[in-house]
């Protein structure tokens, strides 16, 4: 039997009245989760309708499906961080759980902090204040990097082939390396992201723009990772070849059985491709919503047709609707305090 | 299908040679044309202002006095510019490593290029004698600016994306420094020496030019037939100095051309043409 909680309210989730008239479900979410939450509940929504009539397209997912692999990945408590030099905190009191196995995708306006979380959970960055967990357990010889990174773009060394860029990650860092890349290993790579065993020795600048994103997928993979991190990866490619593109990440992830957390701006992208998808606030960033996406098959062009796709995208759309709402709320409350301020010099 | 690309390559190419060479060479014919024209009306005494056929009857004359000169010139002018080069790219180098190095020695970098070559090359070979390292020195004073500004800047223009990555994977210093910022570094370590080496063809010959027949080149050349009033002659060994410069800055661009197509592949190469 599946298991409700209500949630406690966020002030800010109080449903506006220009919403109420809109017919739209409204997915009641859970911020400032508790330090001694369950990951479990996480995803445990409810969603109504103005008519008040429950639509339950976010199926809570019950204790029974806890099973032992179940276990988080990385665990954000109440993590701060500010950029010195900056007005506002980019990320202030923030916390999320990512379970192990689980694929991410976070989507929020434009400087939000969804870049910023990405490379804090990448050990990029560290956080002011707070803590970030990683309980993802390190590999035998503790030398090989456990986080792949897919950058916006290729991000390749052009003077390199192929299979030199792959090796590059190998070559980095303090002890020399044990696992090295054969040119076959190379090529199986390749194969893997959907390119040419042959493609092995070409340099970037030989490869399309599509070509070159699989090959730095591929580079991500190199090391073997148990995480991927993907930022926004398929923004520069065209419509077409990022519905291949989200089809091989999604396989690779089920496959490499990785923790995958990818940030976009495609709420169609998201939702295709992950278990969970997790609204941000505008900065500093909150979490304002996470709609859990069900699947009864794999995710292949009937999925993106399914009533499971189209009701998680119908959440999130909803989450981002109020997120507008938010943003013409911190707009004002930003001009108040800086009209407060003025008067409060002209005072002085 | 590879073929008939290859073919409208060539054809693309030639036409494009030929666009780029078309008016400059109909500009040099105009102007001898009018250099003549201006001397024959004018009826200006060739000790005043010599006519192109005097000239190149001076430089036919002179002919094997102006090689050897072109040879000990560019000869000091190449030993100045590797000089600068390893100069130049170490003192690049250690800009990079810290901002607060880059910003107590920037400023006398910039000295180097606003401090006029005319009143170093005397200093210089007050110290280091009348002989070609001093000329070749004067060429490296002048020619080291370019070098370290553009490397620098080469060194420093990282894509944050790949410094991440160097990064994520715990990149060393030295590994960053010598797979990420020295190979992306050359397009500009190459634009800087295509600056340089016409600024150390100039250096070389001002260089020589003080030195005088300790060094015979372009610039005591220069010097001699300007004293001596030899017009047809001065004319002829000037023009000789901008055509090895000239050459000197075709020959660098096309090798650096050459560098960067092998080093990058094909299409990266387009990016370094001006």
């Amino acid at each position: 039997m599946l298991q409700r909680r209500d949630l406690p309210k966020h002030p800010s989730s109080t449903v506006p009245d220009s919403l109420q008239t809109a017919s739209l479900p409204v997915a009641i979410d859970c911020h400032n989760i508790p330090h001694d939450y369950d990951p479990i509940s996480l995803t445990t929504y409810r969603c109504i309708s103005r008519s008040g009539k429950d639509i339950v397209n976010l199926i809570p997912r019950s204790r029974d499906d806890t099973t032992t692999e179940r276990r988080p990945a990385f665990q954000l408590q109440n993590v701060g961080v500010h950029f010195s030099g900056s007005d506002h905190p980019t990320l202030a009191d923030f916390s999320m759980l990512i379970e192990r196995g689980e694929f991410v995708s976070i989507v929020g306006p434009s400087g939000c902090g969804k870049s910023t979380l990405l490379k804090l959970i990448a050990g990029l960055i560290q956080p002011t204040v707070g803590s970030l967990t990683s309980t993802s357990p390190t590999r035998a010889d503790g030398s090989i990097n456990r986080i792949g990174f897919v950058f916006q773009h290729p991000t390749l060394l052009p003077w390199r082939t192929a299979a030199e860029n792959l090796r590059l990650p190998m070559e980095l860092g303090k002890s020399t390396r044990s696992v090295q890349l054969s040119e076959a290993d190379c090529s199986d790579l390749l194969e893997q992201v959907g390119l040419q065993r042959s493609d092995v020795r070409k340099r970037p600048s030989e490869l399309s723009g599509g070509m070159q994103m699989r090959l730095s997928l591929a580079r991500a993979l190199a090391t073997g990772p148990d995480v991927l991190l993907l930022d926004e990866p398929f923004a520069a490619v065209d419509d077409l070849l990022r519905l291949r593109l989200q089809e091989d990440v999604r396989r690779l992830h089920e496959q490499r059985n990785l923790t995958t957390i990818l940030v976009t701006h495609n709420l169609h992208e998201a939702v295709f491709l992950s278990d969970r998808v997790i609204v941000l606030s505008p900065a500093p960033a909150r979490i304002l919503s996470t709609v859990a996406v069900q699947a009864a098959g794999p995710r292949n062009a009937d999925f993106r047709e399914s009533q499971h796709c189209f009701a998680a995208l119908k959440s999130v759309s909803a989450a981002l609707f109020r997120q507008s709402l938010e943003l013409d709320r911190v707009r004002d409350i930003r001009s108040a305090q800086s009209q407060m301020a003025a008067s409060a010099k002209e005072q002085l | 299908m590879p073929m008939s690309g290859d073919t409208r390559d060539r054809v693309s190419q030639f036409s494009r040679l030929t666009n780029r060479w078309a008016a400059p060479v109909a500009v040099l014919l105009l102007v001898i044309v009018a250099w003549d024209l201006v001397v024959r009306i004018g009826k200006i005494h060739p000790i005043i202002f010599p006519g192109p056929l005097a000239v190149a009857e001076a430089a036919w004359k002179l002919r094997s006095d102006l090689l050897s000169a072109v040879g000990r010139t560019s000869l000091a002018a190449a030993t100045g510019l590797v000089i600068s080069i390893i100069a130049g790219t170490s003192l690049a180098f250690l800009f990079s490593q810290s901002a607060m190095i880059r910003r107590a020695l920037f400023p006398y970098a910039v000295l180097l290029q606003t401090v006029p070559i005319i009143a170093i090359a005397p200093i210089v070979i007050v110290s280091f004698g009348r002989g070609f390292f001093s000329v070749a020195l004067v060429s490296s004073v002048i020619s080291l600016f370019p070098i370290v500004t553009n490397t620098t800047t080469g060194l420093l223009q990282i894509d944050p994306n790949l410094l991440d990555l160097f990064r994520l994977n715990s990149a060393t210093r030295w590994q960053t420094l010598w797979k990420l910022r020295l190979p992306s570094s050359l397009p500009f370590l190459l634009a800087g020496i295509r600056i340089a080496c016409g600024s150390a063809i100039v250096g070389a010959i001002v260089g020589e030019f003080f030195v005088g027949s300790g060094q015979p080149g372009l610039g005591a050349m220069i010097q001699r037939k300007s004293a001596s009033l030899d017009l047809a002659d001065l004319y002829a060994t000037v023009l000789t100095s901008t055509l090895l410069g000239t050459l000197a800055f075709g020959a660098v661009a096309v090798l650096g051309d050459v560098i960067l197509r092998r080093w990058f592949g094909r299409a990266d190469s387009e990016r370094s043409e001006v």
